[in-house]
């Protein structure tokens, strides 16, 4: 095999910014906090809607701040805290409703972006409209690696499946994702988790 | 296995690679032979460059949303806050109740492992229990006012001397209140709490008991007081290094002016104090929790002046209203 997916990338990468074993209570309130706004931007455009994607990260955060173990047994926070909003995002994934507004919703995220140019700005949305039709558990790797930057590994760890679990699924996601932006959101996904 | 199986099989680079390559993950030594690949198969090398846009669109996305994900609404923030707040006081709760069950097996295991050592020295382990956080003290023991009902046997002044002896730069007079309808019934040392203490008490008009605990603390530990029934009020404050409870009848207005007269005659730094050995700059009694209306100082009192004269009473109250107790701070004194 002429490429491990899976490397032992504490050799070649910083550790995560979450890890640190002597942890403290104090130090740990100011890691979750450095990690809110990943939390955010990933759950916006997992959710595709910001009151949804707010109550989503509160939960989360409410959730992690209330566990009773020991925050020391944490080894990587940021991991930890993308791994807890994606059970809660599953847990609730039936229940949660669907964005009922009459605005699309990537015009909706498209709003909130910095001004870009118009150029830019019909891309982004084309391309958060894409990700919108993604599955979730395509879009969930796509955005993981590509949007928060997370390894293979940690994306694996995050979502419970194994590294290769997640390769197939950030390849059929970029791929459709490619297809759906050259041909528009119109184009049908076969949908394969 | 990378997850692609034979879908790769038609190259020597299989499809984790390309997205190896486009995240930046590629081993430096696989790095040309995918790039030699790329520059003979068009169709690879358009959906690579395809994937390397949608790394770029997500990077402007994540830049552009750097403002709103940083904004985290204010509500939303307030809302955390009390959230960690709550959940906070509970684990405090839990962890301090955990303790004191932590502390009582310690204590059985430790009376185990004396017994243990006695048969057999090689046994024995040492058990080192580190509460996380302080625990509080409980200088009175159990839940306050359940002894309001009975009568203490003890004799008051000999109680309160005794607690005197734990006392090295306070005095403590026994308040006369026999004007607010209160009569004196006598007082107990107590000997479940974490620090010398003793309970005294009086009876209204209609019977009914109100207590006075004051304890001696020695630290700067949280102090815990224990609830009280519905039926009963329960009033808190500390000076130096007396603590003070009193509990009564809820309804009882009288117990507001019982503080101040408490508080007038135990806990002073007076005269007997010497120079810079007061425990605090000035006197400042506080109540540090009140169950009923706040407490009014002593500097601007509300309530109307104790009389000086004794009102008759059934008990046998002594001549002296105030009875002063000598503090002889050395050594304590045991009954």
């Amino acid at each position: 095999m002429p490429w491990d997916p899976n490397p032992d990338e504490s050799s070649s990468r910083p550790a995560p910014s979450g890890a640190s074993p002597a942890r403290t209570r104090r130090s740990v309130d100011e890691e979750v906090l450095e990690h809110v706004s990943g939390l955010r931007r990933y759950a916006l455009l997992l959710v595709g809607d910001p009151h949804d994607a707010d109550d989503l990260v509160q939960e989360c955060l409410v959730r992690v701040i209330a566990q009773a173990r020991s925050w020391r047994e944490v080894n990587d926070l940021r991991a930890y805290l993308f791994t807890t909003l994606h059970n809660i995002f599953v847990d609730g994934h039936r229940r949660r409703h669907k964005h009922r507004g009459d605005v699309p919703i990537e015009t909706v995220i498209a709003d909130l972006l910095a001004p870009p140019r118009q150029q830019d700005w019909v891309e982004l949305r084309d391309l958060i409209a894409a990700l919108q039709v993604l599955p979730k558990e395509q879009r969930e790797v796509v955005l993981l690696v590509g949007l928060e930057g997370l390894s293979y590994l940690e994306a694996a760890n995050v979502l419970g499946v194994p590294v290769g679990t997640v390769m197939s699924r950030l390849s059929r996601g970029r791929e459709a994702l490619r297809r759906l932006v050259t041909h528009g959101a119109t184009a049908r996904l076969r949908v394969v988790k | 296995m990378n997850g692609f199986g034979a879908a790769t099989a038609r190259s020597t680079v299989d499809e984790g690679e390309l997205h190896a390559l486009v995240d930046g993950r590629l081993p430096a030594g696989r790095r040309a032979a995918v790039l030699a690949h790329l520059l003979t198969d068009g169709g690879d090398r358009e959906r690579v460059e395809a994937y390397r846009r949608q790394l770029a669109g997500l990077a402007r996305i994540r830049a552009g949303l750097d403002r709103y994900a940083e904004g985290f609404a204010p509500e939303l923030q307030q809302a955390l806050a009390d959230t960690v707040r709550r959940v906070r006081r509970r684990r405090l709760m839990l962890r301090g109740a955990a303790g004191l069950v932590a502390a009582s097996l310690l204590l059985l295991a430790g009376f185990g492992a004396v017994r243990t050592w006695q048969a057999e020295p090689e046994a024995v382990t040492a058990i080192v229990y580190e509460p996380e956080f302080p625990l509080p003290e409980f200088p009175f023991g159990g839940s306050l006012g359940q002894t309001a009902t009975a009568r203490p046997e003890g004799d008051r002044e000999r109680s309160l001397a005794w607690l005197a002896g734990h006392l090295r730069d306070q005095t403590l007079e026994l308040p006369d209140l026999r004007g607010l309808g209160l009569v004196p019934v006598g007082g107990q040392v107590l000997t479940r709490g974490s620090a010398p203490a003793v309970r005294l008490a009086w009876t209204d008009g209609q019977g009914r008991m109100v207590d006075l605990y004051v304890g001696v603390v020695s630290s700067d530990a949280e102090q815990a007081f224990t609830m009280v029934g519905e039926s009963l009020v329960s009033l808190h404050w500390r000076r130096g290094r007396l603590v003070f409870a009193l509990v009564g009848p809820a309804e009882s207005p009288e117990l507001l002016q019982v503080v101040q007269a408490v508080i007038a005659g135990i806990g002073q730094g007076g005269e007997t104090v010497p120079a810079g050995k007061a425990s605090g700059p000035a006197p400042d009694p506080r109540p540090i929790r009140a169950a009923a209306e706040p407490v009014p100082s002593a500097a601007t009192p509300t309530v109307a002046p104790l009389p000086e004269k004794a009102a008759p009473a059934a008990d046998p109250a002594p001549a002296n209203p105030v009875v002063p107790v000598k503090v002889d701070a050395e050594k304590p004194k045991s009954l």
